[in-house]
Parts: structure tokens; C-alpha cells; sequence
């Protein structure tokens, strides 16, 4: 209560005389007067004005003074009571001090007395009021007190969350040696903590071994621009767009060394006790430059691998799509571009049989076959294909490596091994009898030498000379196949080709009395041969022809005819036709076959295709004309 | 009498070299050049001994052995197989004796006097 404010005063007085007195007094003092004259009403109007001084006569009639006190505590219990009694009722008055009262006067009321009580009671109040006052600041300074203490609570959890969020950070960091997260090991990330006035709260252990102890220093203390007082940072604009801000920056450490960083930042709302927070994370990009530059060349090895291997490789999806192919697999079959491996391999329109790599979808086994593929310029290429499935996290194959090995070469050589072979199992026969023939030759030349006989010496002369030529022929063939010379071009008279040919099997012409018709269209004509096995394939030829002659049943006179002449395509024919056995179009057809021989065990099946290798050589062409009975005809063009 | 021989191959040079062998040491002797004209001459010589190549372009000389043991005049004629073929030993059962090619004019005359003299004996 404020001392410029009009005190009430409750005054229960029923003797007018008293009560004007009374009231005169206290209006004096400063005083607003309630007065009442019937005790009765005196608590009613108490609860009614609840004034802060009651004065009572204790004589006035209805009233109950130990009642009205109990009022009085009870409902304003700082309200002071003085009570004015007789003479005669002192004890009354006493048990009121007793009960609360703050004064009892005696009638007449001195007003010296009325004054000091008066005074007193102010005092009481005054004091009360004060204590009061007291008490309420005591309020206000606890809820001051524990407001203060709930902010320092936030601020302590905030720090036990950031301390844990490093704990764990550094959890992760130390585990990392043991398990996928050593990437995470190797990536350096300082992490710091920003109050709103810009300042770091807080840094990991990275950040202070990398930029020393920069706690209460700027939030742009650990970046580059720093030194041109520009206070602009991650951190910053993180307050003023009070969401997480992404973004790259130049570091500097306090080894003054420069480094790209990537920076993120994570606003944290403070709420009403406790200020916001921003929580910066900056990742060095050096470190990840190295590494990517690592995984690129790592990248750029492989892929060289993958190109340089001489193999196609090509990588199937399901439906066998390639979807990844090799240098060597582009170059001989195009690119790909997601077509289906059995169209770009064997121009097919289904999956082959036995696809092994639908097979290693099938169950996730690596399988290997053998396969003839196409290449784009139409060659035939045999390959050997190995599938390796490539399977997800999941353990399913996702696709299947094909890796094809070009085995052409392999094959070839393993063919011609197979038909050396086959060659020598075909002509040891042969051999063996020409052995047999030289030897009985020997014999005869021997036996004559030693009998003088020398009729004897020349048989056996005769038998080894031409034992030898058919040596020769046969040892020239082997060799021609098993070597396949390379050939040697040179400007030669194609009369000459003939006429030697022609000497080649004169001695067996002369033996069986055969005839041989030649004709030279024109004896200077030049043709760019290789002298030496273009003779042995003409050669070969006429010796069929010879054979041809002495197979058939004779009607007529055995006869062969060469003739050499020009054609108009600038081409050198050489025709070679008999009026031999000739031959049915099995043979025909079969003719150049290795090893065919339509001559039993006479022939070794090596002359006719020795003769054709060899045309075939030079780019020429050979043609048959025949039929049974009536002989044939072979024209050799050679170009 | 001298002993006659029939010399059955493809090849006329090995029958001459043969013939000249057998002449040589005293023999008569009569050539074939395959299994069907070997059995017309063996019916019209009546060989004591046939030496036979097994490999002819027109008839095998297994045939001409198989036929030869069918013509009861002939059936006892022991015959040498003297062939190029690794495997002669086994393709004429009762063959008295194989020869591989080449072969030595005096191994053939002493297999081929051999067998004429355990005939004889027998």
C-alpha cells in the first residue's frame, strides 16, 4: 500500500458524541472513515470495504468482538485492529490482544494514546507490507533464479547432444579401421559448433588439430578470405536463412596451408531458453580429389584392360542384350548398342541352343563352349566362349560376362596337324611300295652287274629312274601341303609352264604309249606366276589326265590334249582335256577334296588339291567339264 | 620239279621284282595284278605257293584268299601275305607267313623256302 493512497478505516462506534470525535481525529490524520453504529452490521461490512484499520468500542451493542477478529485474520490478515473499552470491560480487551489485536484504548480516548496507536498500527502495517514486498522479490528473484537454471539446463543437454554426436563421430572414425566405414576414416571432416553471435562454440578433435583452438574466435576464422576482413561465411548465412546451407569453400589451416572444402550446415533451434546454434561440417575435397583421381586412373586401367584383351568381351543382361562390349568385340562386330548377342554373333533371330550364357543364368555356373561366329565383314571365326555370372548384393546373377577367344588360328593349325596326319596314314602305302619297286630296280641292276647281263642293268635302271620321279612327285606334294610356300610372282612364258609339264610326264606317256596334242595359241604370251608351283599343279592335273587314260577299257586311241590361249578377261587358260575314264558327279563334286581319290589306294587324294591350293594362291580358278566314259576337261585360269 | 610260284600285287613293278627273285633261285613263276585275275591264273597254273598283297585298287586280297579256300583244288595252296599294311599279320588268318614292305630279297626267299619244305614234309 502506497502512502499517498487514502487509508480506510472501519469505525464501530454507536455514541455519536464518540463517534464524531473519532472521526474528526482520524479525517485529520488522513483517514477515509467507514463508519458503523450497529455492531451487527460491523463483519458485513468489514468483508464489504475490507479496510486496513479497524477502530471498535467494544461496548457498542451487537457486536462480537472476538468474532469480528476472527473475521478480521481470517479474511484480510493484515488488517490492524484497536480496540477502545470502559473501565469496566479491561479484561475483554486483553483477551483481544490476545487474539490479534494490535492496541486497546480506554474511553476517553486520549488522543495522544489514539496517535501512538494509530502510529503503531501503521508501523505493523507498513512492516507487514514491506515484509510482503520482500517475499513477492523473493518469488520473482527464485523465478529468476530458475529461469536461469532452466537455460543452463538446455545448454548443458545441447552440449551432451553435441558431445555425443562427436562421441559417436569419433566411435565411427576409430571403427572405421575395421569395416566399410574406412572411407569414412579417410575422409577428413571438421565439425564446429556456432552460437548467433557468429562465435564457435565448439570443434571436433580434426578441426583443432588442423586449426588450433579457435573457440570463441569468428565462425569464418577457419576460412581462406578471412585476412580481407570479409565476414561473410556458411555459418552466417545459415542464421540470417535459418535453413542448412550447402556450399564449397577455400579453408585456411593454421599452417597457412589452402584447401577446398565442401561445407554443410544445420541450423539448431534454440526455443525459449536457449539460443540457436548452427552446426558446420566441412569436408576436405583435397583428399577426395586424390582418391577420385586414384579411382579414374584405376577406371582408365581397367578399361584398357578391358579393350587391349585380346578376347571380345561383351557383358549379356537377361534377355542377352549386350550392354557392354570391348574394343576388339566393336571392331570386328560393330557396336552393339543393346543388340541381342546371338543377332551381333551369328545373325540369328532366336538364342542359339545351348546358349551358355542363358545357362549361367540358369543356375550361376561359369560355363565354356565352342562356337563359329560371323564378323561383320562376313570371316568365319571359331571361338571359344567362357561365361562368368556377375551377380548383386543379392547373390543373383544380374548379368553374364562373355569372353570369346578367337581360336581360328588354333584351328587351322589343328586341322592341317589332323590332315598331316590323315596324309601320312594315306600315303604310307604308297610309299611302301615305291620303296618295294626301288628295291627290286636295285636288285635287277645288281644281279645283271653280276651276271654281266646288261639287258638285266637297263630294266632295272628303267625301274629305278621312274620309281624315282613318282619319289619325287609325291615327296614335292607333302611338302607343297604341310609348307603352303608363300608365293613368289614372276613374269613366265605360259609356253614354257606347259612344255615343262608336259616333260614332267613324258617318260609315263612314252611308257604306256599315250599321245599328247599341244597347242600354243601364241609362245611369247607372258603370265605372273610362280614358276615353281604353277608347274607343279599343271603337272598334277596331267598326271590325272595320264591316269585317266590307262583306268578306261580301250576302244580307241588313248589321247591328251594341252592347249594354252588367252581369254578376253586378260586371263591365261590352260585347258588339259583326256578321253579317259572320265569322271560321275560324285567324283566330280569331291575332286578337289583332300584326300579323295577316286583311284583306290593308287592315289594318295593329295595332286588335285594341291593343284587347286595353289590356283586358288595365284587368284586364279580351276573348271571341270566330265561325265563317265567320256572324259574330261580341266581349265586352269589364271589371271 | 621246280616249285612254282604265284606272285598276286597291284603294283606290276612288285610282281616283276618278285618274279626276278624266285627265276634267280630257281623257281617257276606266274603274276597277277589283282584278287580276280589271281584266282584264273592259280585255277590254270596250280601254283605251289601264292604270295599275296592284301591292298589292290580293284579286290582286296582278303577276297581273293577267301575265294581261293573255296576251290577245293586250290584250298591247300599256302600263302605269304607280303603287304605295306600295318596291320597284314592279322587280316589272313591262315596266312603261312606275312612280310612287310620293303622287304629283302633274302628274306623272302628264305621264308618262301620254308614254307615250301615244311609242305613238303607234311
Amino acid at each position: 500500500m502506497k502512502r499517498n493512497e487514502k487509508k480506510h478505516v472501519l469505525l464501530i462506534e454507536c455514541a455519536p458524541r464518540h463517534r464524531r470525535t473519532l472521526s474528526s481525529q482520524l479525517e485529520a490524520r488522513g483517514y477515509d472513515i467507514v463508519p458503523v453504529g450497529d455492531g451487527t452490521r460491523a463483519c458485513r461490512v468489514f468483508r464489504e470495504q475490507l479496510p486496513s484499520l479497524v477502530l471498535a468500542d467494544v461496548s457498542v451493542p451487537g457486536l462480537h468482538v472476538q468474532e469480528l477478529i476472527k473475521v478480521i485474520k481470517q479474511d484480510r490478515p493484515d488488517s490492524e485492529v484497536i480496540l477502545i473499552t470502559g473501565q469496566d470491560d479491561q479484561e475483554l480487551g486483553i483477551e483481544a490482544l490476545r487474539q490479534g489485536a494490535c492496541d486497546v484504548l480506554t474511553k476517553p480516548v486520549n488522543e495522544d494514546l489514539l496517535d501512538i496507536a494509530l502510529g503503531r498500527a501503521e508501523e505493523k502495517i507498513a512492516l507487514r507490507e514491506e515484509l510482503q514486498g520482500y517475499a513477492d522479490n523473493l518469488d520473482e528473484l527464485a523465478k529468476e533464479r530458475s529461469a536461469r537454471l532452466i537455460q543452463a539446463e538446455r545448454a548443458a543437454a545441447a552440449c551432451q547432444v553435441m558431445d555425443r554426436f562427436f562421441s559417436a563421430m569419433s566411435t565411427l572414425t576409430e571403427n572405421a579401421d575395421e569395416g566399410e566405414l574406412s572411407l569414412f576414416n579417410e575422409m577428413p571432416c571438421y565439425i564446429s559448433l556456432h552460437s548467433p553471435d557468429l562465435e564457435i562454440m565448439d570443434t571436433n578433435q580434426l578441426f583443432e588439430k588442423t586449426f588450433g583452438n579457435l573457440l570463441r574466435e569468428p565462425s569464418w576464422a577457419i576460412y581462406a578470405q578471412r585476412g580481407n576482413g570479409d565476414t561473410d561465411c556458411p555459418v552466417k548465412r545459415t542464421f540470417q536463412a535459418e535453413t542448412g546451407q550447402r556450399s564449397r569453400e577455400l579453408i585456411r589451416t593454421r599452417r597457412e596451408q589452402l584447401a577446398p572444402v565442401e561445407v554443410h550446415t544445420l541450423p539448431f533451434p534454440g526455443g525459449d531458453n536457449c539460443e540457436d546454434m548452427v552446426l558446420e561440417l566441412c569436408v576436405d575435397l583435397s583428399r577426395m580429389e586424390e582418391l577420385r583421381n586414384t579411382l579414374a586412373e584405376t577406371q582408365h586401367h581397367y578399361q584398357q584392360l578391358f579393350d587391349e584383351v585380346p578376347c571380345y568381351i561383351s557383358v549379356l543382361d537377361e534377355d542377352l542384350r549386350v550392354r557392354a562390349a570391348n574394343k576388339r568385340f566393336k571392331e570386328d562386330f560393330g557396336d552393339p548398342a543393346g543388340g541381342c548377342c546371338y543377332r551381333v554373333f551369328k545373325q540369328r533371330e532366336a538364342p542359339c541352343t545351348d546358349c551358355p550364357a542363358l545357362m549361367t543364368f540358369e543356375d550361376g555356373l561359369p560355363r565354356q563352349s565352342e562356337s563359329a561366329v560371323q564378323t561383320r565383314d562376313g570371316a568365319m571365326r571359331n571361338v571359344l566362349i567362357s561365361t562368368t555370372p556377375l551377380k548383386d548384393a543379392q547373390g543373383g546373377v544380374a548379368q553374364v560376362m562373355e569372353v570369346s577367344t578367337d581360336i581360328t588360328r588354333i584351328r587351322e593349325l589343328q586341322d592341317h596337324l589332323t590332315s598331316l596326319g590323315l596324309l601320312l596314314g594315306s600315303v604310307s602305302h604308297e610309299m611302301k611300295n615305291l620303296l618295294t619297286l626301288t628295291d627290286g630296280g636295285s636288285y635287277k641292276v645288281e644281279a645283271g652287274l653280276a651276271r654281266g647281263d646288261l639287258e638285266r642293268i637297263q630294266q632295272g635302271w628303267q625301274t629305278v629312274t621312274h620309281t624315282l620321279g613318282r619319289i619325287k612327285k609325291m615327296v614335292l606334294d607333302i611338302l607343297l601341303y604341310a609348307k603352303k610356300p608363300e608365293i613368289e610372282k614372276a613374269p613366265v612364258k605360259a609356253s614354257e609352264l606347259a612344255e615343262d609339264a608336259v616333260g614332267q610326264v613324258r617318260p609315263r606317256l612314252d611308257e604306256h604309249g599315250l599321245c599328247l596334242d599341244l597347242s600354243l595359241a601364241d609362245p611369247s604370251w607372258e603370265v605372273l606366276v610362280d614358276r615353281d608351283t604353277i608347274h607343279s599343279a599343271l603337272t598334277n592335273i596331267l598326271e590325272n589326265a595320264v591316269d585317266a587314260c590307262l583306268s578306261a577299257p580301250r576302244t580307241d586311241r588313248p589321247s591328251i590334249a594341252l592347249s594354252v590361249r588367252a581369254c578376253d578377261q586378260g586371263q591365261t587358260i590352260f585347258e588339259i582335256a583326256d578321253n579317259g575314264v572320265g569322271l560321275d558327279p560324285e567324283c566330280r563334286n569331291n575332286l578337289f577334296t583332300l584326300f579323295y581319290t577316286s583311284k583306290g589306294r593308287k592315289g594318295t587324294g593329295l595332286g588335285l588339291f594341291v593343284a587347286k591350293h595353289i590356283v586358288d594362291q595365284h587368284g586364279g580358278s580351276i573348271e571341270v567339264d566330265s561325265s563317265p566314259g567320256q572324259g574330261s576337261v580341266f581349265r586352269v585360269a589364271l589371271p | 620239279m621246280a616249285k612254282k610260284i604265284l606272285c598276286i600285287d597291284d603294283e606290276p613293278g612288285v610282281v616283276d621284282f618278285l618274279e626276278t627273285i624266285f627265276q634267280d633261285n630257281g623257281y617257276q613263276t606266274a603274276g597277277a595284278y589283282d584278287g580276280r585275275e589271281g584266282l584264273e591264273v592259280a585255277r590254270r597254273e596250280k601254283p605251289d605257293l601264292i604270295t599275296l598283297d592284301l591292298d589292290m585298287s580293284r579286290e582286296w586280297g582278303t577276297r581273293f584268299f577267301r575265294n581261293l579256300r573255296k576251290d577245293p583244288a586250290l584250298s591247300d595252296v599256302p600263302i605269304v601275305v607280303i603287304s605295306g599294311l600295318a596291320s597284314n599279320k592279322y587280316a589272313v588268318k591262315d596266312a603261312a607267313a606275312t612280310i612287310d614292305k620293303p622287304f629283302e630279297p633274302e628274306q623272302v626267299l628264305e621264308v618262301v623256302r620254308s614254307v615250301l619244305d615244311s609242305e613238303g614234309a607234311g
